[in-house]
């Protein structure tokens, strides 16, 4: 079909052309020239009106600088590293009867109970390795919570 | 009197600030474009509350994510841009019929031409809240925002081609909407 057979088609709305205006930007342009729905659409565009108050309000009590929104995160992380941190630490250091008396029991299962104090304060390698994944975690924690947090919606209402 | 002095800042300036953190820059911007971001949601939702909501989402993710946008690239068009995105999403989610169309602010009672024209106007804008949240975006981003086709075919997930039939298919829809309520009338 040619642009000459297509046209009276498209202009009676016959779905038999739509092939022809898929390939054919020529007619697409003919058409929108000729098409007077297009001019009745455009002069009922509504004439702007004025942006609400409550919108500046809005945006203003929701927008939180870039650099505040590590805040939140970094501190929540960091508590929990330290805390996390500190229980092990207090664990080795003051390694509880409960804990010698979990080892002994769990002995004849578990073929021993290594305590805090062997995992860890033993073997510099572990807290090292205890120090990277809290670091990470803080990381991960802080790029989950600017790529995936959403606005705050603060609309006044 | 007081002027406030986010008022006096052009746009690269503020860009500047609001990429530092600083609160003036957010308003400086704020200043300039609200207005023009509002009315396009407003155009394309019909709904001053359902628009004041899409332009607040739009404005706060811009400024949130200011670190997406391109150096070079005219700010405004950006924006419009987010905020066209996001009405589309919110036209795909709606219901046929959802919107009604602001009436112009502008109307004048007592002029007969205005009030024909209005009615009009008005006329159109109901026949388009009776299309397909397809259709009816089609036609918003072409003829109401003037929307070039490779770009509201983007904008729809559309190839060029496909988009051209969609929006004749889309005007037949508004014409055809026209006529079933003159006739009707």
């Amino acid at each position: 079909m040619n642009c000459s057979q297509a046209r009276p088609l498209l202009a009676a709305g016959d779905p038999a052309a739509d092939a022809h205006l898929e390939d054919c930007a020529a007619c697409g342009d003919w058409l929108e020239a000729e098409d007077r729905v297009i001019a009745r659409f455009r002069a009922a565009r509504p004439e702007s009106l004025p942006a609400p108050a409550g919108l500046r309000q809005g945006v203003l009590r929701g927008w939180v600088p870039a650099r505040r929104r590590w805040v939140t995160p970094t501190l929540l992380g960091g508590a929990a590293a330290v805390l996390v941190a500190a229980t092990i630490f207090a664990l080795s250091v003051y390694q509880s009867a409960l804990l010698v008396t979990a080892g002994e029991y769990s002995r004849p299962v578990l073929g021993g109970f290594a305590g805090p104090r062997e995992l860890l304060l033993d073997n510099l390698s572990g807290l090292v390795g205890l120090a990277a994944l809290s670091l990470l975690a803080m990381t991960v924690a802080g790029f989950l919570y600017r790529e995936l947090g959403r606005p705050a919606r603060g609309r006044a209402r | 009197m007081d002027v406030n002095r986010s008022e006096l800042l052009d746009e690269p300036q503020a860009l500047v600030l609001l990429k530092s953190g600083d609160r003036r820059g957010v308003e400086a911007l704020l200043e300039l474009h609200q207005k023009e971001v509002y009315n396009v949601a407003l155009r394309m939702l019909g709904e001053p509350a359902a628009a004041q909501d899409a332009a607040q989402d739009a404005l706060l993710r811009a400024f949130m994510r200011i670190d997406l946008y391109r150096q070079g690239e005219p700010f405004g068009a950006w924006l419009h841009g987010i905020v066209r995105n996001r009405c589309i999403d919110l036209l795909r989610i709606r219901s046929r019929g959802a919107a009604a169309y602001p009436v112009q602010p502008s109307a004048v009672p007592d002029a007969e031409s205005n009030a024909i024209r209005n009615l009009e106007a008005q006329g159109v804008r109901r026949a388009l809240s009776r299309l397909s949240p397809r259709d009816r975006a089609l036609l918003l981003l072409r003829y109401w925002e003037d929307r070039p086709l490779d770009e509201v075919a983007g904008t729809l997930g559309l190839s060029q081609g496909a988009a051209r039939v969609a929006l004749h298919r889309a005007r037949r829809a508004l014409a055809g909407q026209l006529s079933t309520m003159e006739t009707g009338a």
